[in-house]
């Protein structure tokens, strides 16, 4: 991917903007803020860079904001939004004020987020093996039976080195009251997000290149890489090199762009579901010349829509016979079907639980406190208190099927309060956690504004330790007092820096 | 005597060509403590080769697959069943009351025998056929479910065409009327939202010889020997068949094909195929006791039959489009 | 390569050049009246209907063939799968779905050219902008695949999917004019060579016609738009660049075939090769371009059976 060329484009900056400082007036508030410490002074870890943007002329940072934008319009890096039955392409907005993590946090939510993709992995193990966690009791049977997304058809079904989940997208937050990483939610069937976190750096590296060269940033485009290993290693054929494909539902899926990406990436063949083709147990792909066999799929296709014959019989993206050549052993599938069944937003409550019983550890990581509404008492609660907590719909990702209580009006409460009667086993709620705060430019007053963030890393997992390029996706909710980050609902993303010291001074 | 050989043939037309058909069967009869499967037997034209493997409820699935073009799929499969004398079970007197006490054992031990189903959602008026039954019961679960499989053989019509295939219980508290596949749904919807434990059960029903009125009926149904009825769980007595068709018990007639939370569960054939055509279906089901030695044999194999004579393309006037 | 690229390829290649001929028909049918009674109109549209084998479809639609109907369904309706505007939407959407697969500057240029004619409708553009607009994108569109596209297997695809349209859709423009103007109903002399020379036009063969002859002759305007090895819209020539394209996919080498669609293209080619105009006059120039539109036909169905939906066993 080249840079556009920069003598063809435009750049407009409103003559009021000049060069006025950018962080003037900018107040940190109440809020853990990630770059300024409460008495007004930057972070170690954020000084240097906040020292560039402080210096920066406005007109100098708008210039370098709109190149940037153009680079991914230019790239087609955009999303498909659906709200009116038809699709329209949008950029994801990206903010240029990086969201920085010392080495020491990040060591902590490391270590957190693989005891947690490792816990997930023996918990999937187990419910679709021996089911040892029912029998002892640890999370109750039927809400392990009622998850949406448990699938049967994969019971004693045996998966090439049993792993479940080798793509987990962790979404934490910083809770500013004690500035603590918590979990918000586990994404265990197919996380996107990724080709964001690689587009964001290389924008970075070619916006500020001078902050990388104080700031000691740890890199991420190792991903690609370390991900197609995971995927040649799970081949049930040895000997060959292994074919590995990515499946994806086509051309009008909202990530399409990051297939593209991922598979050019990792130099692997994008295939449609029509594309393959299962012969007596065995996947193939069509190809001019023939039959060539595959081993290994990443398939970005939900599991309800992956072969028409075991599932959803009017999906048109599927390949049928998958399900009957999967459980033949005869291919791999990353992540395995049915592993919706731990990421589940009830399930979640139990994963601390989980580390515990499979681990015998204790979480590094803290859930936030979860009400689910399918016991009686908790219901009883949230009923009462729906103003004050978020509701969320447990199948559901996205933004999608969700009550910010606080932020409500009564009508859209008393619909979710006929809801939540209706159906609680599909609901839980928490209470709303003030969520830490970023720097970000706020284009309407030319000034730099605090915003709320999230992060979500991406943990890879081969079957003995789990890899995580260091930061993630930090979603940011551009909305003034907003606390939703997904990109459905109008949240952005900022590159996301993790130091390879603490910042500061040393070094 | 009690030894039966099953023919069941499904014949698809379709109206054009078709290819990389799929398809999964459910129709080899259970093998347990009070049935024996013999033999069981998968023939296909054109002819694939049928690999089995049982599914989560414990199921005999078949799948088989055609891959070049075709325009009729011929499945016969052929079973020999030995049916084993039923015991008189013990009937627990075991009260409603005393089993809303176990709700929550019991939804952790079968919780996919109780929860509602696509076919058999809990809307009012099943609540309402549950409370009837009830009223109208001696107490006992016992009593409960054999007042609601009379309920339903009473107050329903059976009648071919009143429902389809994939008519849930609403279709059928409307019309009043349906067949066992929708008996059987409205039986499981009603016990099952009283808080018992049932299963969806798809099989044969051997042709009673005689003259009496179930006889009679039973020759309707037996035009199409296939049929389902339910199976409820008791505690202290375990699992008992009622035929909510006929308003009576199971027996040794009922030949037990696969279990499962509805008819969706266990389709006696499932598939795809790609091709822009419709298709037609055929059914034919012959049920008679077994002669000879048939059924001595405990075997799964397929006969090839030779493939249909491919059709001429048709001449194309128009230009040439992407498929 | 996955048969479903090739596929995008070779019909990206079908749907431009499909585009850019019905373009060409249209313009230059349409400057040609320009200069005619207007009851010639009804006698001279409907040919062009005709060529795009669209007959049945317009007549359902439209009493009576004009420039304005004719520009309507050839130019922008969405009910004919074969006019510009739905050509152009295909080869688009089959870029947009390989966009890794081929080079950003074509992306862009076939992205370009559809919203271009979105453009041109929206602002009541005419026929002869419009055709204009699509001519010159189909030769910009053959000038960014020359320069920007590796020679591989998919480059091969495209250009067989390019030669064939082209091919075939030079023999239909003969044919249904030489079945107007030499079978249909007599018309003066003056329009017929007038004809004859929208003809050549059409094809953008008229200043290499006029260099060889000093006037318009049915057999040598037939002649060259089958037989000749030089011009590049020629039957002939097409069906060489095919067989070339063939070869390249299947690594057979000349004087052999490894499929039925090569041993076509070969036969056919040959004949375009051996056989002489006037042979082909006696034979009776009709059913010589009938049966070499339905061996081009046939060709398209078998590299589709080949390389693109071959029956799996």
């Amino acid at each position: 991917m080249s840079s556009p060329s920069q003598a063809i484009i435009a750049i407009n900056i409103p003559p009021e903007f000049g060069g006025r400082p950018l962080f003037e007036g900018y107040d940190p508030g109440t809020f853990y803020d990630e770059s300024i410490a409460p008495d007004g002074k930057p972070r170690p870890e954020a000084a240097a860079m906040h020292e560039i943007l402080a210096g920066m002329p406005l007109d100098v940072f708008e210039e370098r904001r709109q190149l940037a934008d153009l680079s991914y319009l230019v790239q087609g890096i955009t999303f498909t939004v659906y709200s009116d039955g038809r699709g329209t392409e949008r950029l994801f907005p990206f903010d240029l004020v990086p969201r920085i993590i010392p080495r020491h946090e990040w060591d902590v939510i490391e270590k957190g987020l693989a005891q947690r993709v490792m816990a997930l992995n023996f918990y999937l193990q187990d419910i679709y093996g021996k089911q040892r966690i029912l029998r002892d009791k640890i999370i109750p049977r039927q809400l392990v039976q009622s998850c949406k997304h448990f699938r049967r058809e994969m019971m004693g079904l045996n998966v090439p080195r049993d792993i479940y989940v080798h793509i987990a997208g962790i979404d934490l937050v910083r809770d500013s009251r004690t500035g603590e990483y918590l979990v918000l939610e586990d994404n265990a069937r197919s996380p996107s997000g990724i080709s964001y976190v690689l587009e964001n750096r290389l924008v970075m590296r070619r916006t500020f290149a001078r902050a990388f060269e104080v700031s000691e940033v740890m890199p991420v485009d190792h991903y690609p890489n370390e991900l197609g290993r995971i995927l040649r290693s799970l081949s049930p054929r040895s000997g060959d090199r292994p074919v590995v494909v990515l499946l994806t539902p086509g051309l009008y899926n909202s990530a399409y762009f990051e297939h593209c990406f991922l598979a050019q990436e990792m130099g692997i063949e994008l295939v449609e579901g029509r594309d393959l083709v299962v012969v007596d147990d065995v996947v193939y792909m069509k190809t001019i010349h023939g039959l060539t066999r595959v081993d290994v799929i990443y398939r970005r296709v939900d599991d309800d829509f992956l072969d028409p014959l075991a599932f959803r019989a009017d999906s048109l993206v599927g390949v049928p016979g998958l399900m009957n050549a999967y459980r033949a052993g005869n291919i791999a599938l990353a992540n395995a079907v049915g592993t919706g069944v731990a990421d589940d937003k009830a399930i979640y409550a139990f994963v601390p639980d989980f580390i515990r019983y499979y681990l015998g550890e204790e979480p590094i990581l803290k859930n936030v406190d979860t009400y689910l509404c399918s016991r009686p008492d908790h219901l009883s609660y949230v009923l009462d208190h729906l103003g004050e907590l978020v509701v969320k719909a447990v199948g559901e990702s996205g933004g999608y099927g969700m009550l910010m209580g606080p932020s409500s009006d009564k009508k859209t409460i008393e619909d979710f309060r006929v809801r939540l009667k209706a159906d609680p086993r599909n609901y839980i709620a928490q209470p709303v956690i003030p969520l830490s705060r970023c720097p970000s430019f706020d284009p309407a007053t030319g000034t730099m504004s605090a915003r709320h963030i999230d992060l979500r890393p991406y943990c890879l997992y081969d079957g003995e330790k789990v890899t995580i390029v260091p930061g993630g996706l930090t979603r940011v909710a551009l909305q003034k007092g907003s606390l939703v980050v997904n990109s459905s609902q109008g949240g952005g993303s900022k590159d996301t820096w993790v130091l390879r010291g603490d910042g500061g001074q040393e070094a | 005597m009690n030894r039966y050989k099953l023919v069941h043939v499904t014949q698809f037309s379709y109206d054009g060509i078709v290819t990389e058909s799929y398809n999964e069967l459910r129709l080899r009869p259970r093998h347990d403590e009070s049935q024996s499967c013999l033999s069981f037997r998968v023939t296909t034209n054109p002819a694939a080769k049928a690999v089995g493997h049982q599914d989560y409820f414990g199921n005999w699935v078949h799948q088989f697959h055609i891959l070049p073009e075709h325009r009729k799929l011929r499945v016969e499969t052929e079973a020999v069943v030995l049916m084993h004398p039923v015991a008189e079970k013990p009937v627990s007197a075991m009260t409603l009351t005393e089993l809303d006490v176990m709700r929550d054992d019991l939804a952790d031990e079968h919780f996919d025998w109780l929860v509602a189903s696509a076919y058999c959602p809990f809307v009012p008026a099943i609540l309402d056929l549950a409370a009837d039954a009830e009223r109208a019961c001696d107490g006992t679960v016992h009593g409960f479910v054999q007042t609601a499989s009379s309920l339903i053989h009473a107050r329903f019509r059976y009648q071919q065409g009143a429902t389809h295939v994939h008519s849930s219980v609403e279709d059928c508290l409307e019309t009043q009327a349906g067949v066992c596949q929708d008996f059987s749904h409205l039986l499981l919807a009603i016990v099952r939202s009283r808080g018992i434990p049932a299963r969806y059960v798809s099989g044969y029903l051997v042709p009673r010889q005689g003259n009496d009125e179930r006889a009679a009926m039973e020759r309707v149904i037996g035009g199409l020997a296939s049929h389902a009825w339910v199976q409820v769980f008791i505690p202290e007595t375990g699992w008992i068949g009622l035929d909510p068709t006929s308003g009576e018990y199971v027996d040794a007639q009922h030949i037990r094909i696969a279990y499962g939370r509805d008819y969706g569960d266990v389709p006696p054939v499932r598939g795809v195929y790609k091709g822009h055509a419709g298709q037609s279906l055929a059914v034919d089901v012959h049920v008679r006791p077994a002669v000879d030695d048939e059924g001595a044999e405990l075997l799964l194999e397929t006969s090839a039959t030779p493939p249909l004579d491919p059709e001429e393309e048709q001449h194309a006037q128009q230009q040439q489009q992407q498929q | 390569m996955l048969s479903r690229i090739a596929d995008s390829l070779f019909w990206i290649g079908r749907y431009m050049e499909r585009a850019d001929n019905t373009a060409r028909i249209l313009d230059v049918n349409y400057h040609m009246l320009l200069e005619q009674p207007p009851d010639t109109y009804k006698l001279r549209w409907d040919p062009l209907i005709a060529i795009t084998g669209e007959r049945t479809r317009f007549y359902q639609r439209f009493e009576e063939a004009n420039a304005q109907t004719a520009f309507d369904y050839l130019g922008y309706s969405a009910d004919n799968p074969n006019s510009i505007a739905q050509c152009i939407i295909l080869a688009r959407e089959n870029a947009r779905t390989i966009r890794d697969r081929i080079s950003r500057e074509l992306w862009e240029d076939i992205n370009g050219l559809y919203h271009k004619i979105n453009k041109l409708r929206d602002e009541g553009e005419g026929l002869s902008r419009f055709c204009d607009a699509v001519k010159r994108g189909g030769h910009r569109f053959h000038g960014v695949c020359d320069a920007t596209l590796a020679r591989d297997e998919g480059w091969h695809f495209l250009q067989a999917g390019c030669a064939l349209e082209r091919a075939e859709m030079t023999a239909r423009i003969l044919d249904v004019h030489y079945h107007q103007l030499v079978e249909g109903p007599q018309i003066l002399n003056e329009a017929r060579s007038h004809a004859w020379v929208a003809v050549l036009k059409s094809v953008a063969a008229y200043e290499f016609y006029k260099r060889q002859h000093s006037h318009i002759e049915p057999t040598q305007v037939a002649q060259l738009l089958l037989l000749d090895p030089r011009h590049p819209r020629s039957v002939r020539f097409n069906l060489g660049v095919l067989q070339n394209s063939l070869y390249a996919i299947s690594g057979s080498v000349p004087g052999s075939y490894a499929n039925e669609g090569e041993r076509l293209t070969g036969r056919a080619h040959e004949s375009l090769t051996y056989d002489s105009i006037d042979e082909i006059f006696s034979g009776g120039l009709h059913d010589y371009l009938e049966e070499m539109q339905a061996t081009c036909r046939t060709i398209g169905a078998h590299i589709s059976q080949t390389y693109l939906y071959y029956a799996v066993s």
